[in-house]
């Protein structure tokens, strides 16, 4: 039933309008996914191939990714950056979620008193402009040792993140039936036992869409990673950039190396798919 | 089992004037099932946590059995509770929701199962173990809500409202199975309901709650037959009894028709220095057919055994309705010009005050 001929008619609407507002969002759709579309389409390409007029007819090959993946063309082979990225996307996300989900209960399930200043107080950390911190950021890491290590980013992607998360969870736990937790509370459950048997499970959607973000937010990190991590420790979105060479052309193979970038992160956004659209709609409809 | 003790339990909500309970005493036997009613926010759902931890006390104390457990955790009270939404958990099976809070008391997985299976089988719900809460019906969730709070074996039972989520017919099926189990049981029970035929019916005894405070804790007969205010008899029996505020000066009249008093209402009535009273008439003491006062039909509801007859007539110049309940069949209809008569209790009220005194009135012979 996909398309606005197929789809029901509302009371009172009319097909033509229908057809029309659909056709629109077909275009701002191909508009949208087409650079995607080309970019994929290019990794397949021979450099000639890809530097030259527009073509959709050609031999596709695999030999960019072959290239990019065995030969090292900045500080970081493929693999290096791969594991950096992999180390510290995971122990923020997991470090995020520790702290999270005890803030988002304190917050949503027990009240603390000004709970709502509390609240206000995690967004407002986003309100300063990443590069007017980042001159002290780098001092910081400096004096520390942390420069060009994977830890400062763990730290900072922890930092970046956790006030998204603590507002995500929040609204999901607040969203969890008051009545459950003191059925649980009563049933004999301690606030571990509450948390691991009631809460977390009922806001496992929530709990997964939070982790996702998170996961999305720190893969495709840039700023943070190109001013204080850009060499032993740096990522895959530096690494991306390392395939721009100023001889020569080079666009099916940063195609390639994008395509690549994307690819864990698809990956893991179709696989949490069904979750976490359960989870983003959770507060939408009850 | 133990007994339940409210000792001038008072609970006042963060922000508000008034509490929600205020002094409240209150001493519930050993095996008793005791019914808190009143309207909404008479504070009756709040008495009922604070007997499970969920509320705290700003004054006063409640003791289950000898210990007073006024800062004890819920989950160190050995209390069970039944919530009005039943409060299921979710993810978990039947099974897993009925066991869940003796798995929290860490006991052993054999005893466990053979406690949920023996539970299960009580309420007629083996067949239903494996199942999610959300693939059984609002009665078959309710049975597991009671299942969970049975299988634990604890002191006493806290029921906040848990038929009214049920369909009428299965409302008064459920509310005679939970009776009957609690009487079989024997455990301490505290129930909060606002339906006052629910009250009636289950409660060993009824403690009547407005605006946080006790009105009358008694038996249901003693409710109905000696109503300690004119709240508790407006609150208690359906339809509700008949008021008519008239003059204390004797005769009493209803509608212009003098009343005959018994002797004991009559030495109440002279030694009362109120300005107004309340006369009260339960709708089966006033019946339609031969007397003196005339009146006309609003509505007839005729619910086949009876018929509730809803009548309008003059009284101190100002048009009064009331209600008689009368055996089927009953022939009169809307408009019909009818008489009353008095037959059965009638109760006096000073109007801000006490129940004045109970006793027998009749229409004065004319002439």
């Amino acid at each position: 039933m996909a398309g606005a001929a197929g789809a029901r008619l509302g009371v009172g609407e009319r097909r033509w309008v229908n057809a029309v507002l659909g056709a629109v969002a077909w275009l701002a759709t191909l508009l949208f996914f087409f650079p995607v579309f080309w970019m994929v389409l290019s990794s397949f390409k021979e450099e000639q191939d890809a530097n030259t007029s527009p073509k959709l007819l050609f031999s596709p090959t695999l030999d960019r990714y072959h290239d990019i993946t065995s030969t090292t063309s900045g500080l970081l082979s493929f693999r290096e950056a791969f594991f950096n990225s992999f180390w510290v996307v995971a122990v923020s996300t997991v470090v995020v979620l520790l702290l999270a989900i005890p803030a988002a209960y304190a917050l949503a399930i027990r009240p603390v008193p000004k709970w709502r200043d509390v609240l206000f107080f995690f967004i407002s950390t986003k309100f300063l402009p990443v590069v007017a911190a980042i001159l002290p950021l780098w001092i910081l890491a400096r004096n520390l040792g942390l420069l060009n290590t994977r830890l400062v980013l763990m730290i900072l992607y922890t930092g970046m993140n956790l006030p998204l998360a603590v507002w995500m969870l929040w609204s999901f736990f607040r969203e969890i039936p008051r009545e459950l937790i003191e059925a649980a509370e009563i049933d004999g459950a301690g606030l571990r036992g509450q948390l691991a048997s009631v809460i977390l499970p009922i806001a496992l959607p929530g709990l997964a869409a939070t982790a996702l973000l998170c996961v999305i937010f720190a893969w495709n990190e840039y700023f943070y990673a190109v001013q204080l991590n850009p060499a032993s420790g740096s990522t895959i979105p530096i690494w991306v950039t390392t395939n721009i060479s100023t001889r020569g052309n080079f666009l099916a193979k940063l195609s390639a190396a994008s395509v690549l970038a994307c690819v864990p992160v698809v990956l893991a956004g179709w696989l949490a798919q069904k979750r976490m659209i359960r989870g983003l709609s959770m507060g939408a409809i009850k | 089992m133990a007994s339940v003790q409210f000792a001038a339990a008072t609970r006042l909500y963060p922000g508000t004037q008034q509490p929600a309970v205020s002094h409240l005493d209150l001493q519930i036997q050993d095996g008793e099932l005791m019914v808190l009613v009143g309207p909404s926010g008479s504070g009756k759902s709040t008495a009922l946590r604070m007997v499970a931890g969920l509320e705290p006390l700003d004054e006063g104390a409640v003791f289950i059995g000898e210990r007073d457990v006024s800062g004890v955790r819920p989950r160190d009270r050995d209390v069970a509770m039944v919530f009005q939404n039943y409060a299921l958990y979710p993810q978990l099976t039947v099974a897993e929701n009925m066991g869940f809070a003796l798995k929290q008391h860490k006991v052993p997985k054999e005893e466990r199962a053979a406690r949920v299976r023996e539970v299960a089988r009580v309420l007629d719900l083996e067949p239903f173990l494996d199942r999610k809460p959300k693939q059984l019906s609002g009665g078959q969730r309710q049975r597991v809500a009671m299942g969970r709070a049975i299988v634990r074996k604890p002191q006493v039972y806290l029921m906040d409202e848990p038929l009214s989520n049920l369909d009428a017919k299965l409302r008064v099926q459920t509310r005679a199975e939970l009776a009957e189990l609690q009487a079989r049981l024997a455990v301490t029970t505290v129930y909060v309901t606002h339906d006052q035929v629910e009250a009636m019916t289950m409660g060993h005894r009824v403690a009547v709650l407005r605006d946080g405070l006790l009105q009358q804790c008694d038996t249901p007969h003693a409710l109905y037959h000696e109503p300690a205010n004119l709240f508790v008899a407006g609150f208690i029996g359906s339809p509700a009894m008949n008021l008519f505020p008239c003059a204390p000066e004797p005769p009493l009249r209803i509608g212009g028709c003098p009343l005959d008093l018994d002797r004991n209402m009559t030495s109440r009535l002279g030694s009362f220095g109120g300005e107004r009273l309340v006369l009260g008439l339960r709708p089966e003491a006033v019946r339609v057919g031969e007397g003196p006062l005339a009146a006309h039909i609003r509505t007839v509801e005729d619910l086949g055994a009876e018929a509730f007859v809803h009548v309008a007539f003059d009284h101190e110049g100002q048009t009064v309705s009331a209600v008689s309940k009368m055996p089927a069949p009953f022939k009169g209809k809307t408009g019909d010009n009818i008489d009353v008569q008095l037959a059965g209790a009638a109760h006096l009220f000073d109007p801000a005050g006490p129940r004045i005194a109970t006793g027998t009135a009749r229409f004065a012979p004319k002439g």
